[in-house]
């Protein structure tokens, strides 16, 4: 299996101080790759150096020419501007110039990226107006939208109710067999990871640890993530170990 | 009043809105308040040296928008109140430095009537390359305003883009800066769009209607201004304020 991309020795400060360092790993085609670690444990702060959003140190290397759909965590915007979901989706490069007059084929493939997402009735609606679950899966549909060979997807803050953060992770997971991409997820989540990761990069400020999520997330190295007891308390409480 | 006049303010306040659109999404409604405030020293020091007044107050604010422009990328948590200090600075610098105070105040509120033949040729030149460059590049610019983060995930030098907004904001309030002067220009760029944002169902009709809202305010403040005899700008902008006041019973 070759690997695509190639990540050594990352470090990345802010304000002349680390927030992640010594993180090594690669991704391999096909297959999905999660990092897991604690709030403040700077896995954003990976996506932020894989998009060339902030200086680092290290090295990041690409074997083959990257397109990457990127779902922040956070969309800060003011929520009574009224753009549609249309507009939002023809704001990505990958609609060219057809903002003002979108021709029918580009709206074709929006319409079809939402509804991959299952968010194809919100077309019209404004963004300001959807829901925080309702707005992660536009943001899922503008990522594909500029059909990536790589999809980062942040997990949402706290505000998204269980039920949509339970069934949008098994939609990545199908989009990217059909749509050929390899996803790259941030979860704090334990289960999401055993579930959907074959790899898995354990971090809390520095790099932890790095393998196949059966092999290396042993009770004392999730100890030493979330502190002692915590392997016993993960955040929802539907979930089991 | 000549038809000269009023076709100056009109395309000073229609190029005003179309950029007005991405502070508003910027959320930065007080930027080219404060901004506009820098050409004050600009202005002085071309009064002191003899040159167009307009070349003075470009050239202050090219300057000050490069300042920006590095500063943000540095990114440091204090840039606001640096901005603030530094604006108000040139505010009080200004105030200093104009060799006669009833410029300061031509300045300060703007004068359109003391416009020359020279203005009027740069405000249709600059003002409809400013209207063509952001017609053509709105796109790119509502991505990066909207989100940088996702701009740059989609191969936009996003860099690039904000030095072309801010180099655009600052040509237009220098155009501003003649017909209501340095306190009154901010308003140009928002209330047109403040209005349309209260009554848009889309971002396209929006920018549309800050151009329409933007050519009513004018004409309204030009008629407004021949009728009660007050100064041209302060009407124009008078009328904005009130076309907003009644956009929102829209919203109610």
């Amino acid at each position: 299996m070759t690997s695509i991309l190639d990540v050594k020795n990352l470090a990345v400060k802010y304000n002349d101080k680390y927030v992640v360092k010594g993180v090594s790993f690669f991704l391999q085609k096909g297959k999905t790759l999660a990092i897991l670690g604690p709030n403040g444990a700077g896995k954003s702060t990976i996506f932020k150096a894989i998009l060339g959003l902030v200086d680092y140190e290290g090295k990041i290397k690409w074997n083959i020419k990257p397109k990457i759909g990127f779902v922040p965590q956070r969309f800060d915007f003011d929520r009574t501007v009224p753009i549609t979901t249309k507009e939002f989706m023809l704001l990505h490069s990958a609609s060219r110039s057809n903002f003002w007059f979108p021709k029918k084929n580009v709206l074709d493939e929006i319409k079809k990226y939402l509804k991959l997402v299952g968010a194809d009735c919100h077309l019209n609606k404004k963004i300001g107006e959807l829901s925080s679950g309702q707005f992660q899966r536009v943001l899922i549909a503008r990522a594909i939208f500029g059909k990536p060979n790589v999809l980062l997807f942040d997990e949402p803050t706290a505000d998204i109710d269980v039920e949509g953060e339970m069934t949008i992770y098994p939609l990545i997971s199908k989009l990217s067999k059909e749509l050929d991409f390899t996803p790259i997820l941030i979860s704090h989540d334990l289960n999401i990871v055993y579930e959907f990761a074959d790899s898995v990069i354990c971090l809390n400020k520095k790099m932890m640890c790095f393998g196949s999520p059966r092999f290396v997330l042993t009770p004392e190295q999730l100890n030493q993530l979330y502190g002692e007891g915590v392997g016993f308390y993960v955040h929802h409480s539907h979930h089991k170990l | 009043m000549s038809l000269d006049i009023i076709f100056v303010s009109l395309i000073v306040a229609v190029a005003s809105a179309i950029l007005g659109v991405f502070i508003i999404l910027k959320r930065l409604a007080l930027v080219s308040d404060v901004l506009s405030h820098v050409a004050l020293p600009g202005m002085a020091l071309a009064l002191f040296f003899g040159v167009n007044v307009f070349l003075g107050a470009f050239a202050a604010l090219l300057f000050a928008v490069l300042g920006i422009y590095f500063l943000e990328k540095k990114s440091k948590a204090s840039f606001d109140a640096i901005v603030g200090i530094m604006f108000t600075m040139s505010l009080a610098l200004g105030a200093v430095f104009f060799p006669d105070k009833e410029e300061l105040l031509d300045s300060l509120f703007g004068n359109i009537y003391s416009i020359s033949a020279v203005d009027i040729y740069i405000t249709y030149i600059l003002g409809g390359t400013i209207i063509a460059l952001t017609i053509l590049f709105f796109r790119k610019i509502a991505q990066v305003t909207f989100s940088s983060q996702l701009a740059q995930s989609e191969g936009v030098s996003v860099g690039r883009v904000n030095l072309l907004f801010l180099l655009l904001l600052a040509l237009v309030i220098a155009l501003g800066i003649k017909v209501v002067g340095t306190l009154l220009v901010g308003a140009l760029t928002i209330i047109p769009v403040s209005i349309a944002k209260n009554i848009a169902e889309n971002l396209r009709l929006m920018a549309v209607l800050s151009l329409v809202f933007a050519v009513v305010m004018v004409l309204l403040g030009a008629l407004v201004s021949y009728i009660f005899g007050i100064d041209l700008g302060a009407s124009i902008i008078l009328s904005g304020g009130v076309l907003f006041l009644l956009s929102l019973i829209k919203v109610k």
